[in-house]
């Protein structure tokens, strides 16, 4: 089930620091350890956090995902990919920018 | 003979340490002073250990393990999660007491799973830190703390009425044990939270008053007949953690509540209850 290996791959690179240097360093190589399809490499390489819930990875995996190697770890902009289109709850995301 | 003298609600939020100035003064001055009152309200109990309940955020536990409740029997620190003005330390477990729990749990039909060595993560840390560390200086003596993890931040979740039987286990395990031990216990958590989703900062306080009004009457049956859905729908994924509330309230005999404080706050994300559960016979 994809759900499962999606997830162990984002709680690899959410905890374990080996992980999140060979990602960094080249993000497909290292995916290419697991048994993911194109398009699910494609939804972790993209930061498509928002294609990775609907499969039903745990929203506390991509926020912790994105925290750690987005390239902009901004909260606002995780929260626009989700789909979130009011400001809201501008408070805290202006409060965890960065 | 041992004794469950009380027990407490209190969230674990980590956003208050990551953004400590997001919300309002007068809401930041009543939600820490509510982790002072929780501290001198636990030192009036004198108790001589202490049980924290809290659950994983899919930090310490991955996809090759997830336990539905696990105790720490030994060694324990953290918390592994570095936010400001938490330190990362270790923590004096109560390892006989610990030990007696899981034993007493085997031939009661709970299988406990044993952490021999445990770095616990903030859900712990920040009732420990907050209210547990506070109420030892006010005591002049140290309070051993076990940890407790129930499966409420991932999936599959712990049932409500296996929170419940579990605290019932370590209230029968504590009144058998063979010393005078005075146990107070927390449920770390909630209330409303929607965590890493698109409505996070979202607070429902009409579903977190629900709560404390519940915790009040003491009304087990009624907080364990929340589903999972309805949770989700009003509450959000991070409010899964009323389990921990309900293991709390179970291990503490006839217990009635007393809300201590209660704050929405959208800037640290989650509706913030605190709530002490007095055992009935303490109720005036």
């Amino acid at each position: 089930m994809s759900r499962n290996v999606l997830e162990r791959v984002l709680w690899q690179l959410s905890v374990e620091r080996a992980a999140k240097e060979r990602f960094r360093e080249e993000p497909r190589k290292f995916l290419g350890r697991f048994a993911l399809s194109p398009e699910e490499v494609d939804m972790v390489v993209d930061f498509d956090v928002a294609a990775l819930q609907r499969l039903g990875v745990s929203p506390m995996l991509t926020m912790g995902f994105w925290q750690e190697l987005s390239p902009s770890r901004d909260m606002r902009l995780y929260k626009e990919r989700l789909g979130a289109t009011d400001n809201e709850y501008a408070g805290f995301s202006a409060a965890l920018k960065g | 003979m041992g004794k469950i003298v009380g027990g407490f609600w209190m969230p674990h939020d980590p956003v208050m340490f990551v953004a400590p100035e997001a919300p309002p003064q007068a809401q930041r001055d009543k939600v820490w002073g509510a982790y002072q009152d929780c501290a001198r309200r636990l030192a009036e109990l004198e108790p001589t250990s202490v049980i924290v309940v809290g659950c994983d955020h899919y930090i310490l536990f991955g996809t090759h393990c997830l336990p539905r409740y696990l105790i720490g029997t030994g060694d324990v620190d953290g918390p592994i999660d570095r936010l400001p003005g938490l330190n990362r330390e270790v923590v004096i477990n109560h390892e006989a007491l610990a030990n007696h729990i899981v034993a007493h749990g085997e031939a009661q039909g709970i299988d406990w799973s044993v952490a021999r060595s445990f770095t616990v993560d903030h859900a712990f840390s920040i009732p420990h830190q907050l209210v547990v560390r506070p109420a030892e200086q006010l005591m002049g003596r140290r309070l051993p703390s076990i940890p407790v993890y129930l499966a409420c931040g991932v999936d599959p979740f712990i049932s409500f009425e296996r929170a419940a039987d579990l605290g019932r286990q370590i209230r029968a395990a504590v009144e058998a044990f063979d010393a005078d031990e005075r146990v107070a216990i927390i449920g770390s958590g909630g209330i409303s939270h929607w965590v890493g989703t698109a409505e996070t900062g979202r607070v429902n306080e009409d579903f977190d008053r629900e709560v404390l009004d519940i915790g009040e009457r003491g009304d087990l049956a009624a907080l364990c007949a929340y589903r999972n859905e309805e949770i989700l729908e009003r509450g959000g994924n991070g409010a899964m953690e009323i389990r921990n509330f309900a293991c709390a309230m179970a291990a503490v005999p006839n217990a009635r509540g007393e809300t201590i404080a209660y704050e929405a706050v959208p800037a640290w994300v989650t509706g913030l209850g605190f709530l002490q559960l007095h055992p009935e016979e303490s109720v005036a």
